[in-house]
């Protein structure tokens, strides 16, 4: 029995190539879309959980209450955190603290040097995360104050094997680092990353204090004990900042589950996990408009089956047998598409991990998983098996085996209802994929207030900046170079801030978050910037780097007030004053609307811009040059401003990419099942069109009749997907505090061209239904 | 073996009721070999799919094998008819898919007869209808006389006690049809009974009754 099922479908799926081929071939590319989505999410789901004891770790961030931008939560806490959770809270088992302190680094060993992500933390870390140690001890690894420890891929790069325990790294040319351990390589899918990691009290280096309450520095970590709610534990915490530091700044201190910490925002709102759930959605989409092209090809060709269907219930058959059988055959056929959809996605996931920027494999699908993917492909089947299944073995044989065979057009409303429905998806997904990519476009397009253009930068060490005047005064002397100036941050990236500003007049119970930026002389010339009130700071006015300062237009918006030269402000230890409002540029990213901000002459000086006027190429080849003359064995690691700022779009400019992707891919798999059901229509109309045709229809005539029913649909589908899309991607655009206008035009236009595609996929058979010669198809029957 | 009693068959056109057959009543004992006969129209083919059980009468009775049949649930019916009963068009109704091998299989393998009996029924079924070469092929690949054949060696290959043919040579030319023929009354000869629709009085005189149907009336 099974094997005259198989033989019929086997058999059927030659003779009917075409549809055969857009049956398999689009649930295949549904599928594997599906896999794809699915491996990622899948991937995303598993962050962090190497970590053996990922339910007893907590991240301690702190939510601070501002009178400008209401709450603020932020992972950055102070030094003398983590020590004191650590001894009075008999709760927590670990804890550590961990930070960048400046990022990467410049690393040398004899003749070799890389740039390095270096890290810092107390022993405890050990015990906190599993990383796993090839040499050294985890318990003593760190407990030396300029210890560091490695991971096997940086001992392999600079001493191409692991025997290296006691050896010493230099450090920006200046730091001893003695190599105490090596790990195992840092799973992709951690959150906490480094090549080295160096113990906290090397900070000492830097002068950095480790018992200090007043400033947000680091991330502490810790270790709840087994059974601790962490929920009670942080009414505990609550106010350890407060207790330590009189100022409004002081946040309220709470435990952030660590295994929440990379799909869902410490915040509370937002979070990669959104974009995990629309991806879920688009990989559910495809496939679901895959499932509807089967069934709805699937019922259309039932008008074949019929017969078969009439004799095999005449000669004994049972409503329940004919319906196994089809179910069967559905199964087959989801099952070859997956065997397919496999290859394809053998055959994309190098480009897909391209785009995504993961390590993706089908090797590494669990059997969790690999269950799972053949549970949905068999899900598939069945229930794009149970409508042809249902619908074709409750046909009466009589009825079908009357004089030739009756075929089932009754059933055209339910195959119109899902093609309404997949050509509504499709619209929506042009109308989202056109408002996404334009939205992009957009913000990289966008006037950020200052200029990007030609312009260089590189990061300053120790030697650079000890040197940082004559370097200035090397570097104009080329023609090419047009201005030089350093500042402490990259303009579009300023995130050191505080609060407890007070100034006349403000509203003593409420605080308010201030970013900090220093600049020299030359920013505004360099970044054309204009003033909007007062003047810039000068070499002419002395006391500019003493306790003058600019402020921002929004944060003068804020002190109010038409004399903003000249007030005071005061961080609590010491008075500032102001003497000019620069014009706002936008200081963070596009994702955040601007705010107040502060800029002082800086002596902290962390990258050097220098703005070029001609001949790019030289110029940075004068650049490099002048940078190795005060910096000897340091290779230069340059930037284009503008191409950093595109960079700084690149995880979001990804996530767009895959979406549009996989958008086009659904919107293809939906043109297919057209085509397949347009084709059968036109072929089923063959009788009709040859009787319409000898009495006298012009191929025209023929071709509108063919296209009109099918442009009716799309026709109701654009009025069903333009609410739709205009409501999700109007709340999606909301997120956004610089975006673009949902226009009118923009649905049209993926209206029309809906129904472009739809002419098109129709056009053509119909067009080829229309020229064939009437005596031929009359000559059936 | 059939016993109807008043069969009556309508259908209801909103407020028009068609009367297709009326009042018919019927004996047919095991072994006769009955023609079926009458202008198009008269109901010969509804009166063939009611005894066949592949539709029901309006009003009346049924009795096969003194089982009442208008009484009879879904399944007991396709039970029944799939026991005792084989049909054979006039557009033979072959499989288009499967072999001739495979035509004359499918009616075992929904009786579940098992593997070694399924091979030698359909084996011996070939030889006895000559068609052995043609077990390969499939139905587009043979002539109608021989699809019509295949079709009635799959009518007879359950076994069954009754034979409905409803013109069974309306889509051959004489020779194939006489050939048909001969089958039937061979098959009747060796104990089958069988009904057919024909509009031939010569195929009509092949069997040992003729039932003259007109306007869904039997005449007498």
């Amino acid at each position: 029995m099974l094997k005259n099922y198989l033989k019929i479908a086997f058999r059927n799926i030659i003779k009917n190539k075409i549809y055969s081929f857009i049956n398999i071939f689009g649930l295949a590319v549904g599928l594997a879309a599906t896999i794809l989505i699915l491996l990622w999410v899948m991937d995303e789901l598993s962050y962090n959980d190497f970590n053996k004891n990922l339910d007893q770790i907590y991240l301690v961030p702190q939510t601070q209450h501002y009178k400008n931008m209401g709450d603020f939560t932020v992972s950055a806490t102070p030094t003398a955190l983590a020590p004191y959770l650590k001894s009075e809270y008999p709760g927590i088992e670990y804890a550590t603290r961990y930070t960048a302190f400046g990022g990467e680094r410049t690393v040398s060993y004899a003749d070799k040097n890389f740039t390095e992500m270096m890290r810092y933390a107390d022993p405890d870390i050990f015990k906190i995360f599993s990383f796993t140690f090839i040499e050294g001890r985890p318990e003593s690894a760190l407990s030396v104050p300029n210890s560091v420890v490695i991971t096997k891929e940086v001992a392999e790069k600079f001493f191409g094997n692991l025997d290296v325990l006691g050896k010493t790294f230099k450090v920006d040319g200046n730091y001893d680092f003695k190599i105490t351990g090596v790990i195992n390589n840092i799973p992709d899918n951690s959150d906490i990353k480094f090549d080295l990691l160096a113990s906290m009290k090397a900070l000492d280096n830097f002068h950095a204090d480790l018992n200090n309450w007043g400033s947000n520095r680091l991330n502490t970590y810790v270790l709840l004990k087994k059974g601790v709610s962490y929920t009670e534990e942080s009414k505990k915490i609550k106010a350890v900042l407060q207790q330590h530091i009189k100022s409004a700044t002081a946040g309220d201190l709470f435990f952030f589950p660590f295994k929440d910490f990379h799909l869902y925002s410490i915040s509370g709102t937002g979070g990669r996990i959104k974009t995990v759930e629309l991806f879920s959605i688009i990989a559910l989409i495809t496939l679901l408009i895959a499932c509807i092209n089967f069934m709805n090809l699937s019922t259309a060709r039932a008008a074949k089956r019929t017969t078969e269907v009439g004799i095999k219930k005449v000669v004994g058959a049972t409503r329940i047998q004919i319906a196994k059988q089809f179910f069967g055959e559905a199964l087959v056929l989801t099952f070859i598409s997956l065997l397919l959809a496999m290859l394809l996605v053998e055959l994309f996931l190098p480009v897909f991990n391209q785009i995504a920027e993961k390590n993706l494999s089908l090797g590494n699908l669990s059997t969790g998983s690999i269950l799972l993917i053949i549970g949905l492909t068999f899900l598939t089947g069945v229930i794009s098996g149970l409508y042809p299944a249902l619908y074709l073995s409750s046909f009466k044989p009589l009825s079908i085996l009357k004089k030739g065979g009756k075929t089932g057009t009754g059933h055209v409303s339910l195959r119109k209802v899902l093609v309404v429905f997949q050509f509504g998806i499709s619209i929506f997904l042009i109308v989202s994929t056109l408002i996404v990519s334009m939205q992009h476009a957009y913000l990289i397009n966008k006037n950020l207030g200052f200029d990007k253009q030609n312009i260089v930068y590189f990061p300053v060490n120790d030697n650079v900046k000890a040197n940082i005047g004559s370097i200035k005064s090397e570097l104009l002397r080329n023609t090419n170079i047009k201005d030089v100036s350093y500042a402490s941050d990259i303009p579009f990236q300023i995130y050191s801030n505080g609060g407890g500003w007070t100034w006349n007049g403000k509203d003593s119970k409420q605080d308010v978050l201030i970013s900090f930026f220093g600049v020299d002389y030359d920013f505004t010339k360099t970044f054309n910037i204009k003033m909007d009130k007062g003047r810039f700071f000068s070499t002419s006015f002395p006391s500019d780097t003493v306790n003058n300062v600019i402020i921002n237009e929004t944060f003068a918006n804020i002190i109010g007030g038409k004399n903003i030269i000249g007030t005071v402000l005061s961080d609590g230890n010491q008075h500032y004053n102001v003497v000019g409002v620069m014009k706002d540029f936008n200081y963070t990213n596009l994702f955040t609307k601007t705010g107040p901000l502060l800029i002082y002459v800086s002596n902290s000086t962390r990258f050097v811009f220098v703005k070029v006027s001609s001949n790019l190429p030289k110029a940075v080849d004068y650049i490099k040059k002048v940078y190795t003359e005060f910096n000897p064995g340091f290779p230069l690691q340059y930037h284009f401003l503008d191409e950093a700022y595109e960079e700084s779009f690149k995880s979001e400019m990804r996530l767009s990419r895959i979406f549009n992707d996989f958008a086009v891919l659904a919107i293809i798999i939906s043109c297919l099942g057209l085509f397949g059901l347009a084709s059968f229509v036109a072929e089923q109309k063959t009788k009709e069109i040859g009787i319409r045709k000898v009495l006298g229809a012009s191929s025209f005539n023929l071709v509108k009749n063919l296209t009109a029913q099918f442009l009716t649909w799309v026709v109701i589908a654009n009025i069903i997907a333009w609410p739709a899309a205009y409501y999700y991607l109007g709340n999606w655009l909301d997120d956004y505090p610089y975006r673009i206008n949902l226009s009118i035009w923009l649905f049209v236009a993926s209206g029309i061209l809906a129904l472009i595609i739809a002419v098109l996929t129709v056009g053509f058979q119909a067009i080829k239904a229309a020229n064939a010669n009437p005596v031929k198809s009359l000559r059936y029957e | 073996m059939i016993k109807l009693h008043n069969i009556e068959k309508f259908y209801n056109n909103k407020v028009i009721k068609t009367f297709v057959l009326r009042n018919i009543n019927l004996e047919i004992a095991e072994g006769e070999f009955v023609s079926v006969m009458g202008p198009s129209g008269a109901g010969k083919t509804t009166l063939l799919n009611i005894i066949g059980m592949l539709d029901s009468p309006s009003e009346g009775e049924y009795y096969f094998y003194d089982e009442s049949v208008h009484k009879m649930n879904e399944k007991k019916l396709s039970e029944l008819h799939k026991t005792y009963i084989g049909f054979v068009f006039q557009q033979y109704h072959l499989i288009d898919e499967l072999t001739v091998y495979e035509n004359l299989e499918t009616p075992l393998l929904y009786q579940k007869v098992k593997s070694d009996e399924r091979k030698g029924r359909v084996a011996e079924t070939l030889d006895r209808f000559n068609i052995v070469a043609q077990k390969d092929l499939f139905p587009s690949q043979l002539s109608g006389g021989q699809q019509q054949l295949v079709a009635i060696a799959r009518a007879i290959i359950a076994q069954p006690k009754l034979i409905l043919a409803d013109e069974p040579t309306g889509n051959l030319h004489s020779d194939q049809g006489k050939e048909i023929m001969e089958l039937l009354k061979k098959l009747n000869e060796e104990g089958t009974t069988i009904v057919q629709v024909t509009h031939s009085e010569t195929n009509a005189a092949y069997g040992n009754r003729i039932i003259k149907l007109k306007d869904g009336w039997i005449e007498k």
